[in-house]
Protein backbone atom coordinates (compact mmCIF):
# COMPACT_ATOMS: atom_id res chain seq x y z
CA UNK A 1 0.00 0.00 0.00
CA UNK A 2 1.65 3.48 -1.08
CA UNK A 3 2.34 5.63 2.14
CA UNK A 4 2.54 8.90 2.67
CA UNK A 5 6.17 8.87 4.09
CA UNK A 6 6.92 6.95 0.70
CA UNK A 7 5.93 9.92 -0.47
CA UNK A 8 8.33 12.47 0.79
CA UNK A 9 10.92 10.02 0.38
CA UNK A 10 10.19 10.49 -3.25
CA UNK A 11 9.26 14.28 -3.19
CA UNK A 12 12.37 14.92 -2.05
CA UNK A 13 14.36 13.84 -5.39
CA UNK A 14 12.72 17.45 -6.71
CA UNK A 15 14.03 20.83 -5.67
CA UNK A 16 10.41 21.84 -3.93
CA UNK A 17 10.45 18.62 -2.00
CA UNK A 18 8.28 20.94 0.65
CA UNK A 19 5.94 21.81 -1.24
CA UNK A 20 2.24 19.80 -0.56
CA UNK A 21 1.46 20.32 -4.09
CA UNK A 22 4.29 17.53 -5.12
CA UNK A 23 3.09 15.58 -2.57
CA UNK A 24 -0.33 15.52 -3.38
CA UNK A 25 0.22 15.07 -6.76
CA UNK A 26 2.50 11.95 -5.88
CA UNK A 27 -0.51 10.81 -4.40
CA UNK A 28 -2.39 11.52 -7.22
CA UNK A 29 -0.14 9.87 -9.41
CA UNK A 30 0.19 6.26 -6.99
CA UNK A 31 -3.27 5.12 -8.08
CA UNK A 32 -4.46 4.57 -4.90
CA UNK A 33 -7.58 6.58 -5.49
CA UNK A 34 -9.46 6.30 -8.69
CA UNK A 35 -9.14 9.08 -11.20
CA UNK A 36 -12.84 10.66 -10.69
CA UNK A 37 -11.93 11.37 -6.94
CA UNK A 38 -8.91 13.58 -8.71
CA UNK A 39 -10.78 16.37 -9.19
CA UNK A 40 -12.22 16.67 -5.41
CA UNK A 41 -8.48 17.03 -4.49
CA UNK A 42 -7.47 19.49 -7.56
CA UNK A 43 -10.92 21.70 -6.28
CA UNK A 44 -9.67 21.83 -2.86
CA UNK A 45 -6.45 23.93 -2.59
CA UNK A 46 -5.27 27.10 -4.72
CA UNK A 47 -1.80 27.73 -6.12
CA UNK A 48 -1.70 30.73 -8.33
CA UNK A 49 1.52 29.65 -9.97
CA UNK A 50 2.34 30.85 -13.75
CA UNK A 51 2.19 28.06 -15.64
CA UNK A 52 3.75 30.28 -18.62
CA UNK A 53 2.25 31.45 -22.20
CA UNK A 54 1.14 28.23 -23.59
CA UNK A 55 -0.92 25.23 -22.94
CA UNK A 56 1.75 22.83 -23.61
CA UNK A 57 1.34 19.54 -24.67
CA UNK A 58 2.12 17.76 -21.15
CA UNK A 59 -0.43 20.13 -19.83
CA UNK A 60 -3.24 19.08 -22.56
CA UNK A 61 -1.80 15.20 -22.09
CA UNK A 62 -2.11 15.72 -17.69
CA UNK A 63 -5.91 17.34 -18.73
CA UNK A 64 -7.22 14.17 -20.62
CA UNK A 65 -5.86 11.82 -18.35
CA UNK A 66 -7.60 13.41 -15.45
CA UNK A 67 -4.78 13.28 -13.58
CA UNK A 68 -3.93 17.12 -13.71
CA UNK A 69 -0.45 16.63 -12.15
CA UNK A 70 1.30 20.33 -11.74
CA UNK A 71 -2.15 21.72 -12.39
CA UNK A 72 -4.05 23.54 -9.48
CA UNK A 73 -6.52 26.02 -8.82
CA UNK A 74 -5.43 29.71 -9.19
CA UNK A 75 -2.67 28.52 -11.70
CA UNK A 76 -2.91 30.64 -14.70
CA UNK A 77 -1.16 31.09 -18.51
CA UNK A 78 -0.52 34.61 -19.83
CA UNK A 79 -1.61 34.53 -23.21
CA UNK A 80 -1.02 37.62 -25.21
CA UNK A 81 -2.07 39.81 -22.54
CA UNK A 82 -4.82 38.32 -20.98
CA UNK A 83 -4.55 36.00 -17.98
CA UNK A 84 -6.32 32.60 -18.01
CA UNK A 85 -6.98 31.56 -14.35
CA UNK A 86 -7.40 27.55 -13.40
CA UNK A 87 -10.71 28.34 -12.00
CA UNK A 88 -11.92 24.09 -11.35
CA UNK A 89 -11.52 20.65 -12.45
CA UNK A 90 -14.76 18.68 -14.28
CA UNK A 91 -16.55 21.31 -13.30
CA UNK A 92 -19.15 20.25 -16.26
CA UNK A 93 -18.66 16.55 -16.06
CA UNK A 94 -21.49 14.07 -16.64
CA UNK A 95 -23.71 17.24 -17.28
CA UNK A 96 -25.89 17.97 -20.43
CA UNK A 97 -28.28 16.30 -22.05
CA UNK A 98 -25.86 15.26 -24.14
CA UNK A 99 -23.19 14.20 -21.49
CA UNK A 100 -20.07 15.54 -21.26
CA UNK A 101 -17.72 12.57 -20.65
CA UNK A 102 -14.22 14.38 -21.21
CA UNK A 103 -12.00 15.23 -18.74
CA UNK A 104 -11.24 19.26 -18.78
CA UNK A 105 -10.45 22.03 -16.67
CA UNK A 106 -12.23 25.59 -16.89
CA UNK A 107 -10.97 28.82 -17.17
CA UNK A 108 -11.63 32.90 -16.62
CA UNK A 109 -9.72 35.71 -17.30
CA UNK A 110 -8.39 37.56 -15.17
CA UNK A 111 -10.27 40.90 -15.54
CA UNK A 112 -12.78 41.84 -18.75
CA UNK A 113 -11.75 41.52 -21.90
CA UNK A 114 -13.61 44.47 -23.30
CA UNK A 115 -17.05 45.88 -22.76
CA UNK A 116 -20.42 45.42 -24.71
CA UNK A 117 -23.96 45.70 -23.93
CA UNK A 118 -26.43 42.92 -23.88
CA UNK A 119 -28.98 44.47 -25.68
CA UNK A 120 -29.35 47.60 -28.24
CA UNK A 121 -32.52 48.33 -26.37
CA UNK A 122 -33.77 48.32 -22.66
CA UNK A 123 -34.75 44.44 -22.97
CA UNK A 124 -33.99 41.32 -21.77
CA UNK A 125 -36.78 39.90 -23.78
CA UNK A 126 -35.57 36.00 -25.36
CA UNK A 127 -33.25 35.63 -22.26
CA UNK A 128 -29.44 35.10 -22.55
CA UNK A 129 -30.12 33.39 -25.88
CA UNK A 130 -31.69 36.68 -27.24
CA UNK A 131 -29.71 38.92 -26.30
CA UNK A 132 -26.95 40.44 -28.81
CA UNK A 133 -24.11 39.50 -26.12
CA UNK A 134 -24.79 35.79 -26.92
CA UNK A 135 -25.48 36.56 -30.87
CA UNK A 136 -22.50 38.49 -31.34
CA UNK A 137 -21.03 40.47 -28.19
CA UNK A 138 -18.71 37.00 -27.22
CA UNK A 139 -17.72 36.94 -30.96
CA UNK A 140 -14.19 39.45 -29.86
CA UNK A 141 -13.32 36.55 -26.22
CA UNK A 142 -14.03 33.70 -28.60
CA UNK A 143 -11.62 34.26 -31.47
CA UNK A 144 -9.23 35.52 -28.84
CA UNK A 145 -9.69 32.43 -26.38
CA UNK A 146 -9.78 30.24 -29.42
CA UNK A 147 -6.44 31.69 -30.51
CA UNK A 148 -4.78 30.94 -27.01
CA UNK A 149 -5.73 27.31 -26.95
CA UNK A 150 -5.93 26.69 -30.43
CA UNK A 151 -7.67 22.89 -30.56
CA UNK A 152 -8.56 22.93 -26.71
CA UNK A 153 -11.58 24.67 -26.22
CA UNK A 154 -14.52 22.32 -25.70
CA UNK A 155 -18.02 22.41 -27.01
CA UNK A 156 -20.60 20.96 -24.65
CA UNK A 157 -24.59 21.38 -23.75
CA UNK A 158 -25.26 24.11 -21.48
CA UNK A 159 -28.90 25.02 -19.82
CA UNK A 160 -29.63 28.94 -20.56
CA UNK A 161 -31.94 30.82 -20.46
CA UNK A 162 -34.10 31.62 -23.77
CA UNK A 163 -37.33 33.30 -22.93
CA UNK A 164 -38.54 36.02 -19.56
CA UNK A 165 -42.38 36.75 -18.38
CA UNK A 166 -43.16 39.42 -16.13
CA UNK A 167 -39.45 40.46 -15.90
CA UNK A 168 -38.07 36.92 -14.63
CA UNK A 169 -36.66 34.24 -17.24
CA UNK A 170 -39.20 31.59 -18.01
CA UNK A 171 -37.83 29.75 -20.50
CA UNK A 172 -34.46 27.38 -21.16
CA UNK A 173 -33.03 24.72 -23.18
CA UNK A 174 -29.60 23.08 -24.05
CA UNK A 175 -27.44 24.72 -26.46
CA UNK A 176 -24.03 24.34 -27.49
CA UNK A 177 -21.86 26.24 -26.50
CA UNK A 178 -17.99 26.89 -25.44
CA UNK A 179 -17.37 30.39 -24.02
CA UNK A 180 -20.25 32.22 -22.28
CA UNK A 181 -20.65 34.59 -19.62
CA UNK A 182 -20.77 33.11 -15.83
CA UNK A 183 -24.22 32.97 -13.77
CA UNK A 184 -24.44 34.13 -9.92
CA UNK A 185 -24.08 31.05 -8.97
CA UNK A 186 -20.56 30.47 -10.70
CA UNK A 187 -19.46 33.66 -9.21
CA UNK A 188 -21.46 33.67 -5.63
CA UNK A 189 -22.48 30.42 -4.76
CA UNK A 190 -26.03 31.49 -4.75
CA UNK A 191 -28.43 33.58 -6.22
CA UNK A 192 -28.27 37.37 -5.07
CA UNK A 193 -30.02 39.64 -7.52
CA UNK A 194 -31.95 37.33 -10.13
CA UNK A 195 -35.28 37.23 -10.20
CA UNK A 196 -35.97 33.87 -8.60
CA UNK A 197 -39.52 34.25 -8.39
CA UNK A 198 -41.37 36.15 -10.95
CA UNK A 199 -41.89 32.82 -12.52
CA UNK A 200 -42.69 29.36 -11.32
CA UNK A 201 -38.97 28.15 -12.85
CA UNK A 202 -37.02 31.42 -12.91
CA UNK A 203 -34.51 30.22 -10.79
CA UNK A 204 -33.72 27.06 -12.81
CA UNK A 205 -33.73 29.04 -15.86
CA UNK A 206 -31.43 31.28 -15.22
CA UNK A 207 -29.18 28.46 -13.32
CA UNK A 208 -29.45 25.32 -15.37
CA UNK A 209 -26.21 22.95 -14.53
CA UNK A 210 -23.99 25.73 -13.53
CA UNK A 211 -25.59 25.52 -10.30
CA UNK A 212 -22.10 25.66 -7.63
CA UNK A 213 -19.56 28.05 -7.17
CA UNK A 214 -16.48 27.96 -9.13
CA UNK A 215 -13.11 26.64 -6.85
CA UNK A 216 -11.51 30.10 -8.10
CA UNK A 217 -14.11 31.96 -6.06
CA UNK A 218 -14.72 30.53 -3.37
CA UNK A 219 -10.81 30.08 -2.11
CA UNK A 220 -9.99 33.92 -3.81
CA UNK A 221 -13.53 35.97 -3.23
CA UNK A 222 -11.26 38.89 -3.94
CA UNK A 223 -11.14 37.75 -7.73
CA UNK A 224 -14.48 38.45 -7.69
CA UNK A 225 -14.78 42.09 -7.26
CA UNK A 226 -11.94 43.56 -9.49
CA UNK A 227 -12.49 46.91 -9.44
CA UNK A 228 -14.16 46.94 -12.79
CA UNK A 229 -17.78 46.07 -14.33
CA UNK A 230 -18.41 42.83 -15.83
CA UNK A 231 -21.88 41.11 -16.84
CA UNK A 232 -23.42 38.36 -15.56
CA UNK A 233 -26.11 36.23 -17.78
CA UNK A 234 -28.73 36.01 -14.97
CA UNK A 235 -32.48 37.97 -15.74
CA UNK A 236 -33.30 40.38 -12.92
CA UNK A 237 -35.90 42.42 -14.28
CA UNK A 238 -37.92 43.11 -17.70
CA UNK A 239 -34.60 45.56 -18.78
CA UNK A 240 -31.83 44.36 -16.43
CA UNK A 241 -29.33 41.90 -16.42
CA UNK A 242 -26.52 40.86 -13.48
CA UNK A 243 -23.32 41.87 -13.01
CA UNK A 244 -20.48 42.55 -10.55
CA UNK A 245 -20.42 46.22 -10.15
CA UNK A 246 -16.84 48.47 -9.27
CA UNK A 247 -16.84 47.85 -5.94
CA UNK A 248 -17.63 44.27 -5.58
CA UNK A 249 -21.33 44.66 -4.91
CA UNK A 250 -23.81 41.88 -6.65
CA UNK A 251 -25.92 44.28 -8.69
CA UNK A 252 -27.44 44.82 -12.05
CA UNK A 253 -27.69 47.17 -14.79
CA UNK A 254 -29.96 47.89 -17.92
CA UNK A 255 -29.47 46.15 -20.85
CA UNK A 256 -28.12 48.53 -23.12
CA UNK A 257 -25.25 49.65 -20.53
CA UNK A 258 -21.23 49.00 -21.68
CA UNK A 259 -20.40 46.88 -19.05
CA UNK A 260 -17.37 44.29 -18.62
CA UNK A 261 -16.98 40.80 -20.67
CA UNK A 262 -15.04 38.32 -18.46
CA UNK A 263 -15.86 34.62 -19.57
CA UNK A 264 -15.84 31.37 -18.96
CA UNK A 265 -14.87 28.30 -20.83
CA UNK A 266 -13.46 24.76 -20.92
CA UNK A 267 -10.24 23.22 -22.29
CA UNK A 268 -9.00 19.84 -22.72
CA UNK A 269 -6.42 18.28 -24.97
CA UNK B 1 -45.24 25.19 -16.27
CA UNK B 2 -45.71 22.25 -18.45
CA UNK B 3 -43.61 20.03 -16.41
CA UNK B 4 -42.13 16.47 -16.65
CA UNK B 5 -41.79 16.88 -20.49
CA UNK B 6 -38.94 14.61 -21.69
CA UNK B 7 -35.84 16.04 -23.03
CA UNK B 8 -34.92 15.76 -26.99
CA UNK B 9 -38.20 14.11 -27.70
CA UNK B 10 -40.33 13.97 -30.87
CA UNK B 11 -43.92 15.15 -29.10
CA UNK B 12 -47.05 16.03 -31.15
CA UNK B 13 -49.44 18.74 -29.96
CA UNK B 14 -53.21 18.62 -30.54
CA UNK B 15 -54.89 22.61 -29.51
CA UNK B 16 -57.86 23.07 -29.03
CA UNK B 17 -59.51 23.11 -32.41
CA UNK B 18 -58.80 19.87 -33.36
CA UNK B 19 -55.00 21.28 -34.87
CA UNK B 20 -52.28 19.15 -34.69
CA UNK B 21 -48.16 20.28 -34.58
CA UNK B 22 -46.67 17.60 -35.50
CA UNK B 23 -42.98 16.33 -35.86
CA UNK B 24 -41.52 18.95 -32.72
CA UNK B 25 -39.03 18.25 -30.47
CA UNK B 26 -38.47 18.74 -26.65
CA UNK B 27 -35.57 20.84 -25.89
CA UNK B 28 -36.13 22.59 -22.24
CA UNK B 29 -39.67 23.86 -21.54
CA UNK B 30 -39.38 25.12 -25.47
CA UNK B 31 -41.20 22.55 -28.29
CA UNK B 32 -39.17 23.21 -31.34
CA UNK B 33 -40.16 22.66 -34.51
CA UNK B 34 -37.96 23.04 -38.09
CA UNK B 35 -40.84 25.51 -40.08
CA UNK B 36 -42.11 28.55 -38.50
CA UNK B 37 -45.59 28.52 -36.86
CA UNK B 38 -47.19 31.85 -36.42
CA UNK B 39 -48.42 33.00 -33.07
CA UNK B 40 -51.75 32.82 -34.81
CA UNK B 41 -52.61 29.64 -34.41
CA UNK B 42 -51.97 29.37 -30.84
CA UNK B 43 -54.47 32.67 -30.41
CA UNK B 44 -57.39 31.51 -28.29
CA UNK B 45 -56.70 28.30 -28.74
CA UNK B 46 -54.62 26.69 -26.28
CA UNK B 47 -57.81 26.29 -23.85
CA UNK B 48 -57.24 22.76 -24.40
CA UNK B 49 -54.14 21.15 -25.37
CA UNK B 50 -52.89 17.63 -25.60
CA UNK B 51 -49.83 16.87 -25.69
CA UNK B 52 -48.66 13.46 -27.07
CA UNK B 53 -45.02 11.70 -26.05
CA UNK B 54 -43.65 7.86 -26.24
CA UNK B 55 -44.83 7.65 -22.87
CA UNK B 56 -48.51 8.84 -23.43
CA UNK B 57 -51.17 11.44 -23.90
CA UNK B 58 -51.42 14.63 -21.38
CA UNK B 59 -54.13 16.41 -21.46
CA UNK B 60 -53.48 20.48 -20.13
CA UNK B 61 -56.16 23.59 -19.45
CA UNK B 62 -55.93 27.03 -19.54
CA UNK B 63 -52.08 27.65 -21.30
CA UNK B 64 -50.64 30.48 -22.71
CA UNK B 65 -47.96 31.53 -25.36
CA UNK B 66 -44.89 32.91 -23.40
CA UNK B 67 -42.86 33.23 -26.79
CA UNK B 68 -42.44 32.31 -30.32
CA UNK B 69 -39.45 32.94 -32.00
CA UNK B 70 -36.43 31.80 -34.19
CA UNK B 71 -33.43 30.67 -32.59
CA UNK B 72 -30.49 29.40 -34.73
CA UNK B 73 -31.90 27.57 -38.13
CA UNK B 74 -34.84 26.33 -35.16
CA UNK B 75 -37.85 28.16 -34.33
CA UNK B 76 -38.88 27.55 -30.32
CA UNK B 77 -41.79 28.03 -28.62
CA UNK B 78 -42.85 28.01 -24.99
CA UNK B 79 -46.07 27.18 -23.23
CA UNK B 80 -47.20 27.36 -19.99
CA UNK B 81 -50.24 26.91 -17.93
CA UNK B 82 -51.21 30.39 -16.45
CA UNK B 83 -51.80 31.31 -13.15
CA UNK B 84 -54.45 31.59 -10.59
CA UNK B 85 -53.72 35.46 -10.68
CA UNK B 86 -53.93 35.38 -14.48
CA UNK B 87 -56.88 33.90 -14.45
CA UNK B 88 -58.55 35.95 -12.20
CA UNK B 89 -57.27 39.33 -14.56
CA UNK B 90 -58.42 37.48 -17.74
CA UNK B 91 -62.24 37.02 -16.03
CA UNK B 92 -61.97 40.12 -14.58
CA UNK B 93 -61.15 42.15 -18.18
CA UNK B 94 -63.85 39.81 -19.45
CA UNK B 95 -66.54 41.22 -16.68
CA UNK B 96 -65.22 45.05 -17.46
CA UNK B 97 -65.61 44.57 -21.28
CA UNK B 98 -68.88 43.26 -20.62
CA UNK B 99 -70.44 45.62 -18.27
CA UNK B 100 -68.81 48.26 -20.99
CA UNK B 101 -70.98 47.06 -23.85
CA UNK B 102 -73.71 46.39 -21.62
CA UNK B 103 -73.14 50.29 -21.01
CA UNK B 104 -72.94 51.04 -24.57
CA UNK B 105 -76.13 49.20 -25.70
CA UNK B 106 -78.52 50.76 -23.00
CA UNK B 107 -76.85 54.08 -23.55
CA UNK B 108 -77.71 53.75 -27.60
CA UNK B 109 -81.24 52.28 -26.24
CA UNK B 110 -81.50 55.67 -24.62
Amino acid sequence: MWKMDEAIKQSKKYTDSKSPYTLLDYFINSGEIEIAQIAGIKNSMFRGKNLGTSYTSEQQSQVASGKFLDLWVGDYWEVNGTRYYISAFNYYLDTGDLNLTTNHITLITGGSMYTHRMNPTNTTEGGYIGSEMYEEGLDQAKSTIHDAFPGSVITHRRWLSNATSDGAASGAGWFDSDVELMNEHMVYGSNAVANSVGQPDAHRCNVGIEKSQLPLFRLRHDLIGIRTLWWLRDIVSASLFAYVSTDGVASRSNAPSAVGVRPVFSISA
Amino acid sequence: MITHLPTNTVVELELADGTKLENLRTNGNNFVSDTPIEDSVFEGNLSTVKITTPEGVTEYKDLKLVQNRQFGAGYMFILAEKTPAEKEKEELMQLLADIAELTLEVASDG
